[in-house]
Parts: C-alpha cells; sequence; structure tokens
C-alpha cells in the first residue's frame, strides 16, 4: 500500500467511523468501483424492465409480449440505425436483438440474485453453526460440505439439473430455472460456510463473547446479537463475488440446454442458438450477447474486488 | 506424521462415501423414475415394470425388508402358471404380476416395502382402491383357467381373502383351492438387496453398465479417456507454462506500465465467457484455413481446441500466480538478499520462485479432475466424442449408471489429488504437520 493512502486511512480511523461507514466512504472515492457499480445498476435497472414488461404483457390486452413480436419479413437483418430496435440487428425470426439482450440481462441478473440469496445465507448460519456449537456438529457440517467440494463444481451442478427434470419443489418447477436457482445455490455455498467457520473460530474466543457467556446469555443469543453482526461483512463479499459465478454458470447451462425453459431470452440460449451463425456472416446476435455478459462480468468482477478490499482487506488473498 | 496420514486418509474415505451417497440421493432418489426414457413413452405399465425389475430400479432404496404377495398354483401340471388381466381400466396390470422362478408362484409387487395385510392397494398400484370388473384370470398348470373378481379390494388382505374365498377357486372334486395367496416372510439375507447397497458396490468397483447398450463403464472410459487426455494434457502443460512465464514476467516488471497491462488484460480475459473464446476460435479458424475445417487428415482440429483451451485459462492464472509471487517478493529474505547485492532476476527466479512452487503445485493438482473432465464444453462443441461428451450424451438420454459412475470418478480423482497434496506439504513443509 502506497503512504498516502496510509495517511488517510490513518485519518479515517481518528474520525472513528463504522466499519460500514468507512467501507463506503472508500468505495465512494474510488471511481473505477463507482463506474462498476453505475454499470450494475444500469444492468438492474434493464432487469427491472425486462420484468416489469412481461408483468405488463401478461396483465393487458393491448402490450404485446416478446415472443409475439416475431416478423418474418424482418429476419436476419443486419443492424441498422433506422429504429432504436434495429441497432442490434434482428434474429431469425425477425425479433430485435436488442431487446432480446435487454431480456437475457433480466435471467442473468435473477440468476445471480437468487443464487446467493439461496447460498449466502444457507452458507452464513451453517459455518457460524459449525464453529458456534464444534463437536459432532461442526464435524457433520465440514464432512457435508468437503464431500460437495470434492465433486468438480460444474460436474455437480450438470448432475443436479439432471436430477431435477420433472421434480417440483415447493409448487415450482425445478427443470427450469428454478433448478438452475437451486443448483447454484447449493453448490456455492461452500465457500462462504468455510470462511465464516473460520472467521466464527476466532470471534468465538474473543473477550466480548467470553464476557456475554459469563452473565449466563443463551448460546443462540450469543450467536445472533454478537457472532453474526461481525461476520455479515464476509456475506456481502460473497455475495458480490458469487454473483459473477451465478451469471457464468447459467450462460453454461442455459447454452447446453440445462438451464432456462426454451423459448426464454436468456444470453447462454441466444449463444446457443446463434453459435452456427458466424459461417453464415451473421454475427450481431452472438456478439450482442457475448459482449452485455463480458460488461456485467468486468463490472461485477472489478466491483466485488474493490467491496472486498475496502470491507476486509485480510481476505485479499489469491 | 503417522497420526496425520491415518486422519487424513480417514478423511478421504468419509469424503468419497459422502460423495457415493450424493450421487446416490441425486440420481435415484431426487430423479425419480426413468423407466420411460428407456422403454418409450407410451409402453405400458407392465413393460416399465418389467424394465424396472430387470435393471434392479424397483427394490428398496435402502434397506430391504419387503414382504411380497405370493400366488401359488397348488394344481401339479405341466404347463406354465400366468396371470392375465381381464379389467377395464388395467390396474391389475400395474400391480407388477412378476412369475418367480418355478412356475408355481406368481409374485405381485416385487419389492413392496413392508407390506402386511393392512397394505393399502394404492401402494402397489399407484391408483385408489381396485375399481369395479377388476378381473384377474389365471392359467394353472394343469390347464384350468380360474377367473377371480377382484374389485372393490382395498388393502392387501382384502385381495388375499378375494382369491382364497372365490368360488371360482375351488376343486370340483377334491374341494381344495386351486391357488392360495399369502404374504411371503422376509428372510435376513436379503436385506442388503436395495438400491443404495447395490450403489454402493458398483460405485466402489466400477461394475456399472450402461442402460443404452449394456457396455461396461470401465470398457467405455478406457476408450474414451485417451481422446480427453489428448486434448486436456497438452492444454494443461502449455498453459501453465506460458502463465508461470508470463506471471513471472509481469511480477518482474511490477507497478510499470507492463505490470498494469498485464493485470488488466489478464482481468479482461477472465471476464470473456469460454464459449465465446470457442465459438469465435473456431470462426477464426474457418476464415484462416477454410479447407481444413472437417476430418482428422488436419492437424488443426486438434490444435485449436488446444489453444483455445489454453487462452480462455491464461487471464485467470496469471492473475493468480502474480499475485501468489508478489506476496512472496514482500517477504525479508528478498529483501536481504537484494540488500546483500543480489541482482533482482537472481532472486526472483531462484529464491522467490522456490518458494511459490507449494502453491502453485497445489493449484496444478487441483486442476486434474478436470484432466479427464474439464474439457466437457470443448468437447462438445468441437465434437470430440471424450468423457464430458459421454458425460453430456448420457445426461440427455439418462443413462444413469454411466452418468453416476463418470461423478464418482471424477470426484475420486479429486479427493485423490487433494490427499497427495496434504500428504507432500507434511513431508515437504514441516510447519503443516505440527498442527
Amino acid at each position: 500500500m502506497e503512504p498516502e493512502s496510509k495517511k488517510t486511512l490513518a485519518a479515517e480511523s481518528k474520525a472513528g467511523r463504522s466499519l460500514w461507514a468507512d467501507a463506503r466512504r472508500r468505495l465512494m472515492r474510488d471511481k473505477s468501483a463507482m463506474i462498476c457499480f453505475v454499470v450494475i445498476a444500469l444492468f438492474m435497472l434493464l432487469a427491472l424492465a425486462g420484468a416489469a414488461w412481461e408483468f405488463a404483457a401478461e396483465h393487458c390486452e393491448n402490450i404485446t409480449a416478446f415472443a409475439d413480436t416475431a416478423d418474418y419479413s424482418k429476419a436476419n437483418n443486419p443492424p441498422s440505425l433506422k429504429s432504436a430496435w434495429d441497432i442490434f440487428g434482428r434474429d431469425w425470426s425477425g425479433k430485435s436483438v436488442l431487446v432480446k439482450t435487454m431480456l437475457g440481462a433480466k435471467v442473468s441478473i435473477t440468476v445471480g440474485l437468487m443464487a446467493n440469496l439461496i447460498a449466502v445465507p444457507l452458507g452464513m448460519i451453517l459455518g457460524a453453526i459449525a464453529a458456534f456449537y464444534g463437536k459432532w456438529i461442526d464435524d457433520l457440517i465440514v464432512w457435508f460440505y468437503t464431500t460437495l467440494a470434492n465433486i468438480p463444481g460444474i460436474i455437480l451442478l450438470i448432475a443436479m439439473k439432471f436430477a431435477f427434470k420433472d421434480v417440483t419443489f415447493l409448487g415450482l418447477d425445478l427443470s427450469g430455472i428454478h433448478g438452475v436457482y437451486l443448483a447454484l445455490g447449493v453448490i456455492s455455498w461452500i465457500g462462504t460456510c468455510r470462511l465464516v467457520r473460520a472467521e466464527v473460530m476466532k470471534i468465538r474466543e474473543l473477550d466480548y463473547v467470553l464476557a456475554s457467556r459469563g452473565i449466563g446469555t443463551p448460546k443462540f443469543v450469543i450467536l445472533l446479537r454478537h457472532v453474526l453482526p461481525n461476520v455479515m461483512h464476509i456475506g456481502i463479499i460473497r455475495f458480490s463475488l458469487g454473483f459473477v459465478g451465478a451469471v457464468q454458470a447459467e450462460v453454461i447451462l442455459s447454452y447446453l440446454g440445462l438451464g432456462v425453459e426454451v423459448g426464454t431470452p436468456s444470453w447462454g440460449s441466444m449463444i446457443n442458438a446463434a453459435r452456427m451463425d458466424l459461417f453464415v456472416g451473421r454475427w450481431w446476435e452472438l456478439t450482442a450477447a457475448v459482449f452485455a455478459m463480458f460488461i456485467l462480468v468486468l463490472a461485477l468482477n472489478i466491483f466485488g474486488d474493490r467491496l472486498r478490499d475496502s470491507l476486509d482487506p485480510k481476505l485479499r488473498s489469491a | 506424521m503417522g497420526a496425520f496420514i491415518t486422519r487424513r486418509l480417514f478423511q478421504a474415505v468419509l469424503t468419497i462415501i459422502g460423495v457415493m451417497i450424493v450421487t446416490f440421493v441425486l440420481f435415484r432418489v431426487i430423479a425419480g423414475d426413468i423407466a420411460a426414457a428407456h422403454v418409450g413413452e407410451k409402453a405400458t405399465e407392465q413393460m416399465k415394470a418389467d424394465w424396472r425389475h430387470a435393471h434392479g430400479y424397483d427394490r428398496p432404496r435402502f434397506l430391504n425388508f419387503h414382504r411380497q404377495l405370493l400366488i401359488t398354483d397348488n394344481t401339479a401340471g405341466q404347463k406354465s402358471f400366468s396371470i392375465k388381466d381381464l379389467s377395464k381400466n388395467g390396474s391389475i396390470d400395474a400391480l407388477t404380476l412378476i412369475p418367480s422362478d418355478e412356475f408355481k408362484n406368481v409374485r405381485m409387487g416385487k419389492y413392496i416395502f413392508r407390506l402386511s395385510s393392512d397394505t393399502p392397494i394404492e401402494t402397489l398400484v399407484g391408483k385408489n382402491r381396485l375399481g369395479p370388473q377388476t378381473i384377474m384370470q389365471l392359467s394353472l398348470s394343469d390347464g384350468k383357467e380360474v377367473k377371480i373378481d377382484l374389485s372393490g379390494t382395498a388393502t392387501c388382505g382384502e385381495m388375499i381373502e378375494a382369491i382364497n374365498t372365490a368360488p371360482a377357486n375351488k376343486d370340483e372334486k377334491t374341494n381344495q383351492q386351486l391357488v392360495s395367496a399369502e404374504i411371503s416372510q422376509w428372510s435376513f439375507a436379503k436385506v442388503l438387496n436395495s438400491q443404495f447397497a447395490d450403489h454402493l458396490l458398483k460405485s466402489a468397483t466400477f461394475q456399472a453398465r450402461s442402460l443404452k447398450d449394456n457396455q461396461k463403464l470401465t470398457s467405455v472410459i478406457s476408450e474414451r479417456a485417451p481422446r480427453s487426455l489428448a486434448l486436456t494434457i497438452p492444454a494443461l502443460a502449455v498453459g501453465w507454462f506460458a502463465a508461470m512465464i508470463i506471471s513471472c514476467f509481469v511480477a518482474y516488471y511490477r507497478n510499470s506500465v507492463v505490470d498494469k497491462a498485464g493485470v488488466f488484460l489478464s482481468v479482461l480475459g477472465m471476464c470473456i465467457p469460454f464459449l465465446a473464446f470457442m465459438i469465435y476460435g473456431q470462426w477464426l479458424m474457418f476464415e484462416l484455413f477454410p479447407k481444413h475445417a472437417y476430418g482428422l487428415a488436419y492437424r488443426a482440429n486438434i490444435y485449436v481446441p488446444i489453444t483455445i483451451m489454453v487462452i480462455a485459462g491464461l487471464g485467470g492464472s496469471v492473475r493468480f500466480y502474480r499475485t501468489v509471487i508478489l506476496d512472496e517478493t514482500n517477504r525479508d529474505y528478498v529483501r536481504t538478499a537484494r540488500a546483500k547485492g543480489l541482482p533482482l532476476p537472481a532472486v526472483l527466479f531462484k529464491h522467490v520462485l522456490k518458494n511459490c512452487m507449494l502453491p502453485i503445485l497445489t493449484n496444478l493438482i487441483l486442476t486434474l479432475p478436470y484432466l479427464i473432465m474439464g474439457s466437457l464444453l470443448t468437447e462438445t462443441y468441437f465434437g470430440i466424442p471424450g468423457l464430458g461428451d459421454l458425460m453430456l450424451s448420457s445426461i440427455n438420454g439418462k443413462d444413469e449408471p454411466i452418468l453416476s459412475g463418470l461423478v464418482f470418478l471424477s470426484s475420486l480423482i479429486y479427493t485423490i489429488s487433494i490427499l497427495v497434496t496434504d500428504l507432500s506439504y507434511a513431508v515437504f513443509d514441516p510447519r503443516i504437520r505440527l498442527q
């Protein structure tokens, strides 16, 4: 670290800010992090707009759904500036590739959010319980995640999607996108669990926890009130980093035909549909999907790294 | 040291058992019935049941405490004893009538879990109680035909009673029962005759056979593995060397333009989806050498996938190795060596690189399972019939034994690689032994 930032750090610690305020301050100062944040926010807005459109098309009669916008007279039109919808050209059925890419953002963002909403709380709770209660509970949880970690990720993911075919869980059809959420959630809690477990092992022996135990606070209350808040930042870091993995995995699964339902616009299914198009000179659908994914993943990667550095520089390791 | 090795081996065995449990739960418990995929969607219940029985999918899942409903032919004839379904709704058909070894018995519902006389018929049939006009026709071994009306029965006990007391089920002369129905006893020897025990045994011994063509898993693997390895070994070796050279170079010029450009490029490389590398790479090759696009005669067909795998993996590994090398250059001994007057290249390549080898080799060992399976996407995209391709085709064909065998194999290799890494750490690094 350069001496200049050391000075500012010292000044900040004098002011006595909380961890969160401090992290926010550091992030706000970081230009590239802020640019990435804006990019991610834009993608989220696109995703929201896509969701709103689908919702409106379902409930109003005069709004056409994306699936009904096919116009075969415009099939495979190259990109042009004739109208806003033609900027990225048209696909095989004359649908706008721009709109398709935007709707693909909805799938990717939802997968990133849902998978991590399953994985991060699961990893944090199991990790905290394992470290805090110890003994056979710890052994069991460690055995469970070592087992899952010893099956190569992509293979476990594919195997799970295979198993979820024609399975319904809580009324959700797991053969489609819901299965992707669950499968990604199940494979990505392991890293969080490991980190949280290691951190809670340290926290468990700290004075304030020992003091709290000394005055007879129930273990469960200590866990909720004193331990979990102190590993919250790990959850947030893992959430932002896990997002990237989920977005990439969804594209691969959809490409293999194990992801979204047929006909749902997603980047993976766009890449799958257009993979032979390059040879006849139709580059736009593929490039749009790849480019959109590249930008989102880049922004998420950089933002995740910066977030980690500002929240917990200790975690910065290879 | 001995205790460490024993503990570590014990953990590895536990993990491998865990993997077996996970594959079992995924493929046998969650995945549901795959009979329809193999005998056809429109096959009758009887055909599906026969298929399930032939491949052991009708056994109890964990432990076999089953008792069967047995129908015994009391007439000592020469012909074979068979049962036909005369009902309109096909409910007897669904009872999975399985002729036993001697023709005298017919078992109904072969692996019924803890069958008693109170067991509802739904558990055997999967429907409600037997509807009206459920008539079972038994062709006895002496040529007689007996029709028994089972309609209205709701439990096994009622069904047994209906069979035993049916007016047609009586010999006119001797007044004895022609067929008798009962619930068999379970035997202790059959407790392990279950899906789980079978799965454990087949996983551990690699005795699984394909559901499609009955080929042995081991022979499929030995046929296809060389093709996967021909792709992944060069890719891994070249990729590793390239990443090492580039990261040493970048680390040598640290905090300069070269370093920043290197880091920037490797982050870019990490963010480009692997699919894009393949699709654009193949297209580029087609543009450059249009004639070389098909057939095994052109070496480009193996060089291109390898090159793509190397380039696609470069970003991530350069970034990782650079971090490892830079972490090491901040140590005290590097400063001492520099203070002594050693030139930077000598320090970097002689001392630093040696100390970096541990994490770098670990990283390399952890990629070993991907030697076999990792080229899944490349193989499917370029149509290389290796193991990754096999895995995807067995998913599409619902070939469960092959699939679970492959998952188990890759986890086994992974577990063993981690075990070897840990043990060699303990051998070479005394600090770890102490923990």
